[in-house]
């Protein structure tokens, strides 16, 4: 993987120092794909753009308490993702997007693919329905609390739990 | 001349026992007119008046063809105008952002997203957008000038009048400052004080020349260096006929005054012609 | 894991339109945030507009200054939000001048306390020519070339001076009143003069204002505070009364005055708006 941690980083430092051109240059670098996963986890494309403005005015805020290397991306994407549940927990919109079911026949070259990034688990997810997936999804990947997770679906809190158990079973069960 | 826009005419200024300003007379148009003098000679008192904060003692004063003896009318003028005083002091603690949104306030923007662009404007006009965040005592003399002529610019004003904007700037601050200035678009009146020949030779259309509260000379550029026309000559000392001399820097002695025939003379400058007439009044002051 | 695994232009193409499916679109997901080469394909197949919208946005609220906390207050009563800054602007309206003033009238509220007999009444004295005198002293720093830094180019401006003072005035008279009224209400035994600061204060301030038409703005207020701290001395000994300027005889003179501060104040208030003080 080709990473440029030290690139990030040090746009990040310039930005704890008020250098506005750095955060530009992290912006035109982590908006794009920041916009397009939180719109796979809220439908209302408006909410996305506030979304993204909040982020980067926090990230502009908040550049000198950040203590990582390495780490930006994740870092903003745990501010974003927030920002974002906060927003559905005070007005709570339409939530997930109906996910694509229909490319769950994964082509044996996908499952070659998909198996070289993250092996027989990529395809033991695809065999999960889209709710178990989606708790799966905002648990594990994106890093959320059952809370959050729960803001961010639009189901109770119980539901997200019971949900995270049968997929960890089934997924269990599919990779033993 | 073209319909003035400033109009001095026998204005006079007193302050206790010192007379700034002994009948001046002179009008300025559109475009760029420069305020040559020594220190001491009356500038500011000449500006401050043009900025409508001081009122003369004798005289008419019409700026932007208003009287602001007039309150309404000085209010008019006062929309349209944009002031540098030679000392402008700064909210310390304030951002560059926010000083200039604050004075924008003063000049009635009252609508808070139209005036922060407008703020963003200036800034950038003057190359400060960079440092918009940064707090006024963290920014050098020359942003701080520059923070300055940036309020000066708001809202496009018709007058602009600035006191020695470029005291204490180094020259390349000094040329980032006239391409700044000479953007002003031709309709509008711009009127600074210098005591810098080359600001005046760089940007200005007309000067006029004030010592001692009184006007020498009102005319363009061109017209004050002929003044020296003929009167300046290189030796290699001081010439004893000269006025005023100065060693060069490939070491001749350049004199300005009456030559003498056979004299080496040279090409006069701007500067030439102003040291002429405030060095020759300066002397016949000590005669008399 | 070690790999080379990047996405391919078209599972790439297909996440930006929105069609990927769960699985791989997750599995793209765990995989931008380290690799900086699929990320900047990403970014370029991304349509430019809506971000730049986006951007300007950003710069907009993080441009806008941040409002202290006096600004705050003041945007909380409805002020609207350009006057707040301008009062905010006020040195006598920040937080430490306020609070500068809470632990003088503290100082005074804490000796009439602590203070019995003669003492007592002495504190009281104080602490009424305290909370009398406070709103003169805001005033003095209100407006004026020593203490606006920005004096001579506010001359220059349309906004004017004279409805600015005023307003500044008012808000600083405003606070010391709230703050005084706290103190007296500390002050032993609650009786009605621990009150009569109230219209001293408000005339003296008028003055100051009036005053201030004819001379400079410090010259004006220490003219009215040590004025009036003499005549409160010379009616005291005169009259035997510690208080006497504040009994209800002297309560009907601020009432003149206040009139009279008033009526110099309608006449001459635009000598505020036309210029600087030379």
């Amino acid at each position: 993987m080709t990473v440029r941690a030290d690139g990030d980083d040090a746009l990040l430092r310039a930005v704890a120092q008020g250098d506005r051109q750095a955060l530009e240059a992290l912006y035109r670098r982590h908006a794009p794909w920041l916009v397009l996963r939180l719109s796979r986890r809220c439908a209302d494309p408006g909410l996305v753009e506030e979304v993204v403005q909040d982020t980067f005015v926090a990230v502009w805020r908040g550049a000198g308490r950040y203590r990582g290397t390495g780490e930006v991306p994740a870092w903003i994407w745990g501010i974003g993702i927030r920002r974002l549940i906060d927003r559905l927990r005070r007005q709570p919109a339409t939530v997930m997007r109906p996910s694509r079911d229909d490319a769950i026949v994964v082509s044996a070259e996908d499952e070659v693919l998909v198996g070289v990034e993250h092996g027989d688990l990529g395809t033991a997810l695809g065999r999960l329905s889209p709710e178990l997936r989606a708790v799966v999804q905002a648990t594990v990947l994106d890093g959320l609390t059952t809370k959050e997770a729960a803001t961010l679906l639009g189901i109770p809190q119980g539901t997200v739990k019971t949900r995270a158990a049968r997929a960890r079973r089934e997924l269990r069960e599919a990779l033993a | 001349m073209s319909t003035p826009m400033i109009e001095i005419g026998a204005v006079s200024k007193r302050f206790g026992r010192t007379t700034a300003l002994h009948g001046v007379t002179f009008d300025a148009a559109a475009g760029i007119t420069g305020l040559l003098g020594p220190n001491g000679a009356g500038k500011t008192t000449l500006l401050r008046m043009m900025a409508t904060v001081l009122a003369p003692d004798d005289g008419r004063l019409r700026l932007l063809g208003w009287d602001p003896g007039v309150a309404d009318e000085r209010l008019a003028i006062r929309r349209r105008l944009g002031y540098m005083p030679q000392e402008p002091g700064f909210h310390r603690a304030f951002t560059a952002f926010e000083f200039v949104d604050y004075i924008a306030i003063l000049k009635e923007m009252t609508d808070r997203r139209a005036r922060h662009d407008e703020v963003r404007r200036v800034l950038s006009l003057v190359g400060l957008e960079g440092v918009s965040e940064k707090k006024i005592k963290a920014l050098s003399g020359g942003m701080r000038r520059r923070v300055a002529l940036a309020q000066s610019l708001l809202g496009d004003p018709d007058l602009l009048v600035l006191d020695e904007p470029t005291a204490g700037l180094d020259p390349e601050q000094r040329l980032r400052f006239r391409e700044i200035v000479s953007e002003r678009t031709s309709d509008q009146t711009v009127m600074l004080s210098t005591h810098q020949t080359e600001d005046v030779a760089a940007l200005c259309q007309r000067v006029i020349v004030i010592l001692d509260g009184q006007e020498l000379f009102e005319g363009t550029p061109r017209e004050l260096t002929d003044v020296a026309e003929g009167r300046v000559w290189l030796a290699g000392e001081r010439a004893a006929a000269a006025r005023l001399s100065w060693r060069t820097a490939d070491g001749a002695h350049r004199n300005i005054g009456d030559a003498p025939s056979g004299a080496d003379l040279v090409t006069p400058t701007l500067e030439d012609g102003y040291l002429l007439l405030v060095g020759d009044r300066a002397f016949a002051e000590e005669a008399a | 894991m070690t790999t080379t695994w990047h996405a391919d232009p078209e599972t790439m193409a297909t996440y930006v339109g929105g069609e990927l499916d769960d699985v791989r679109a997750s599995s793209l997901e765990a995989h931008l945030p380290s690799c900086d080469l699929c990320r900047d394909h990403l970014a370029a197949s991304v349509p430019a507009a809506p971000l730049d919208l986006i951007w300007v946005e950003v710069v907009a609220t993080i441009d806008a200054p941040r409002a202290g906390l006096v600004e705050r207050a003041l945007l909380a009563l409805r002020v609207p939000d350009h006057a707040a800054r301008l009062l905010a602007a006020t040195p006598s309206l920040r937080v430490s001048w306020l609070f500068a003033q809470v632990v003088a009238l503290g100082f005074a509220v804490l000796a009439a306390n602590q203070a019995t007999g003669q003492s007592a009444e002495l504190a009281l004295f104080l602490f009424l020519v305290v909370a009398a005198l406070l709103p003169v002293a805001g005033v003095a720093v209100a407006f004026g070339p020593g203490v606006d830094p920005a004096y001579e180019i506010g001359a220059a401006s349309p906004m004017r001076a004279d409805r600015l003072l005023l307003m500044r005035a008012a808000t600083v008279l405003a606070t010391s009143v709230v703050i005084s009224s706290g103190a007296a209400l500390s002050m032993p035994g609650l009786d009605a003069i621990a009150a009569a600061w109230l219209l001293p204060s408000l005339g003296l301030t008028l003055a100051t204002l009036a005053l201030g038409t004819w001379l400079r703005s410090f010259v004006a207020s220490s003219s009215v505070a040590l004025g009036w701290i003499a005549l409160a001395a010379a009616a005291a000994t005169g009259t035997h009364d510690r208080l006497a300027a504040f009994r209800p005889a002297a309560q009907v003179v601020c009432l003149v005055a206040i009139a009279a501060s008033v009526a110099v104040l309608a006449q001459r208030h635009t000598v505020y708006e036309e210029g600087i003080v030379s």
